[in-house]
């Protein structure tokens, strides 16, 4: 029994002839499809990682913009309160400095075509584009808010009752891991950003010099700036409104220089109340003025505001002098009484010669109580130091320095133009007194802040 | 019993198969070979998938904790400057007593001032980890905003991550495994006029 098991498991017929070549190919084609198997897992944890950079490529190409346009929007703050869709309105475009809608710019371009490349030392490594941008002040994206924000106080954009501005941005943008008109990855971001009321503008922009030039088409490029030394305070340059691009202003000798895109504020215009006396007209040869004496003509005295014409009070605290014409002053001083705030018109040139002072006579007094506004030039010449604490405020004309001697001014110059040959020190020193802050068409855009709650969103 | 056996092969198959099953062994062992070299190719190759496929993972993983931890330093970061004079630009940052510096520079000086692991040099910043037995080094370098892209004060702080791991090929470079680019705006800087 056993040897007839063995002759039949072992003995070889003719049916079995070849057996072993298939049983070698079975297991070999097993072995090629286990290995088959595993390289194509492997091959798709490899696609995997692949993808996954692709995608990541894609979110950065999406933060890069998102960088991007928060730096437009704050180049740009007038956007910050408009829809997308009302970004290339003229009426944005005029007090935007980037370039919005024309073909250079075209930041609001949210089309098929509207991909902007991102360029690193020459290569294109991905690309963005905004998708939307919806300004938000009542907690309803269905609402057309454009424009609706006070400007003044964050609690008057509060509606949950917390005090805190609930004004707020949606921007979405895209990021692709491609140049623009390439096909690859797309990853959608969308992060809310919080707008509040810019209560440090103004103290940040704190105007020592502050220069338009060019008709307000182009930021102004001072050739004779001359050696100056401002203390405290910035040279601040106009900055051109409307599809150009948001450009840094000149360096000028080191000193602190900012650009903005608002203008001088306007010349004082005289009160006209009814009842009072409508203005003081003073002699344009300030020598022949009763008020003045020994090389001085004192201005805004309140016995002087009571009792004569000259100095009246029109009812707001200020005390209006115009003279009709040009004003020279050689080797002159006006002084005020530190006490009254003296606003003096002229309607022609300014002119000091040699040593002045245009000051008043209180050293705690700063330049509040003293304005000078210029329908003219200012011009300093001569020879000997002249001293200014007050504000200079020639918003049409050139403010030409030259001869030799110390300038010294403490407050502020506003001025059309400037050229400066003068051989001396020339100190601004500027200090409190934030004239600009009255005027209209001062209002600050509102401030961005740190955006929140970032999405990750299918892109459609 | 072994005897038997042979005895039994030897006489029943004389007459049919003699020689053919050397042959078939021949092929046989041939084609399994060859099926073997296939298969260890191929486990070779997906191991070699798998490697790079974890490395650029890894590669990946190691920028995105990068770019977070950038990010975050963006976020927290305050000069303590007076602000007026920090929004104009003029700020020497890096203590090399230019005063051109801006915001861009003030986040890159402190993100190379942070990092534990970095030898810092004022463009590059790296460190290293290892994966697999590779040592996988990334580096970020400070890239130069083009003039316009980011006016005064110069908010915009770009940096270029790559990573890489020694050389393999035997060119003498390198291998890059990932790379990525990334723009940052440290938040104070938008508190400017």
């Amino acid at each position: 029994m056993k040897f007839l098991i063995l002759k039949t498991l072992l003995l070889r017929k003719r049916k079995d002839e070849g057996f072993t070549l298939p049983i070698v190919i079975a297991i070999g084609l097993v072995m090629v499809l286990l290995s088959a198997v595993n390289l194509v897992q492997s091959g798709e944890e490899n696609l995997n990682a692949l993808s996954q950079q692709g995608s990541s490529d894609a979110l950065a190409a999406a933060e890069i913009g998102i960088a991007r346009y928060r730096n437009l929007l704050n180049n740009n703050r007038v956007l910050t309160v408009y829809n997308l869709d009302t970004w290339t309105n003229a009426w944005v475009t005029g007090q935007a400095c980037d370039s919005i809608s024309s073909t250079g710019g075209g930041w609001a371009d949210n089309s098929a075509t509207g991909w902007r490349n991102i360029t690193v030392a020459g290569n294109t490594i991905g690309s963005y584009r905004i998708d939307d941008y919806i300004y938000d002040n009542d907690d309803n994206l269905g609402s057309n808010n454009n424009n609706d924000i006070d400007l003044v106080s964050d609690a008057n954009n509060d509606i949950d009752g917390d005090g805190e501005s609930d004004a707020r941005g949606l921007l979405t943008v895209r990021g692709k891991d491609v140049a623009a008109t390439e096909d690859g990855s797309i990853t959608q971001i969308q992060v809310e950003i919080p707008l509040g009321v810019n209560t440090q503008d103004l103290v940040d922009l704190n105007p020592a010099i502050w220069i338009v030039q060019n008709d307000h088409t182009a930021v102004p490029s001072i050739t004779n700036f001359g050696t100056v030394d401002v203390n405290g305070a910035n040279v601040v340059l106009y900055q051109p409104s409307g599809e150009g691009d948001c450009i840094d202003p000149p360096d000028l000798g080191g000193e602190n220089t900012i650009s903005d895109s608002r203008n001088l504020p306007p010349l004082a215009t005289i009160p006209n109340p009814t009842g009072l006396t409508k203005k003081n007209t003073l002699n344009s040869n300030i020598t022949l003025d009763p008020h003045y004496n020994s090389g001085e003509l004192l201005l805004g005295t309140l016995s002087d505001v009571q009792n004569t014409s000259e100095g009246s009070h029109v009812g707001d605290d200020r005390y209006y002098f115009e003279y009709t014409g040009d004003l020279n002053l050689d080797n002159e001083d006006i002084i005020t009484d530190g006490t009254a705030r003296v606003i003096i018109y002229v309607s022609g040139n300014l002119t000091i010669s040699n040593a002045v002072n245009i000051t008043n006579s209180s050293n705690a007094a700063t330049s509040r109580f003293l304005e000078i506004h210029v329908g003219g030039n200012v011009t300093i010449n001569g020879s000997g130091n002249v001293n200014i604490k007050g504000l200079i405020h020639a918003p049409g004309g050139t403010v030409t320095m030259s001869g030799n001697g110390n300038v010294n001014v403490t407050g502020s110059i506003f001025a059309n133009d400037w050229n400066n040959t003068r051989t001396g020190t020339i100190i601004v020193n500027a200090d409190d007194y934030t004239f600009y802050s009255i005027t209209p068409n001062r209002t600050p855009a509102p401030l961005t802040f740190r955006p929140s709650g970032w999405q990750t969103q299918e892109a459609d | 019993m072994l005897k038997t056996i042979i005895t039994l092969k030897n006489t029943k198959n004389k007459s049919f198969d003699r020689g053919f099953i050397t042959i078939e062994i021949l092929i046989a062992i041939f084609i399994a070979f060859g099926f073997l070299a296939v298969s260890l190719q191929t486990l070779v190759l997906a191991m070699v998938f798998q490697v790079g496929a974890q490395k650029e993972q890894r590669a990946d993983q190691l920028i995105q904790e990068e770019i977070e931890a950038l990010n975050d330093l963006g976020s927290t970061l305050n000069f303590g400057a007076n602000t007026a004079d920090a929004c104009d630009g003029n700020l020497d940052l890096d203590g090399g007593g230019t005063n051109n510096d801006g915001y861009g520079q003030g986040l890159w000086n402190e993100l190379i001032e942070d990092d534990p692991l970095i030898a810092a040099t004022s463009t590059t910043n790296s460190s290293t980890t290892t994966i697999l037995g590779r040592t996988l080094t990334i580096e970020g370098t400070q890239v130069a905003i083009p003039a316009g892209a980011s006016p005064t004060p110069h908010r915009i702080l770009g940096v270029s991550y790559q990573v890489t791991e020694p050389d393999v090929d035997g060119d003498g470079n390198a291998e890059v495994i990932a790379n990525r680019y990334v723009e940052v705006i440290p938040d104070e800087a938008l508190e400017c006029p």
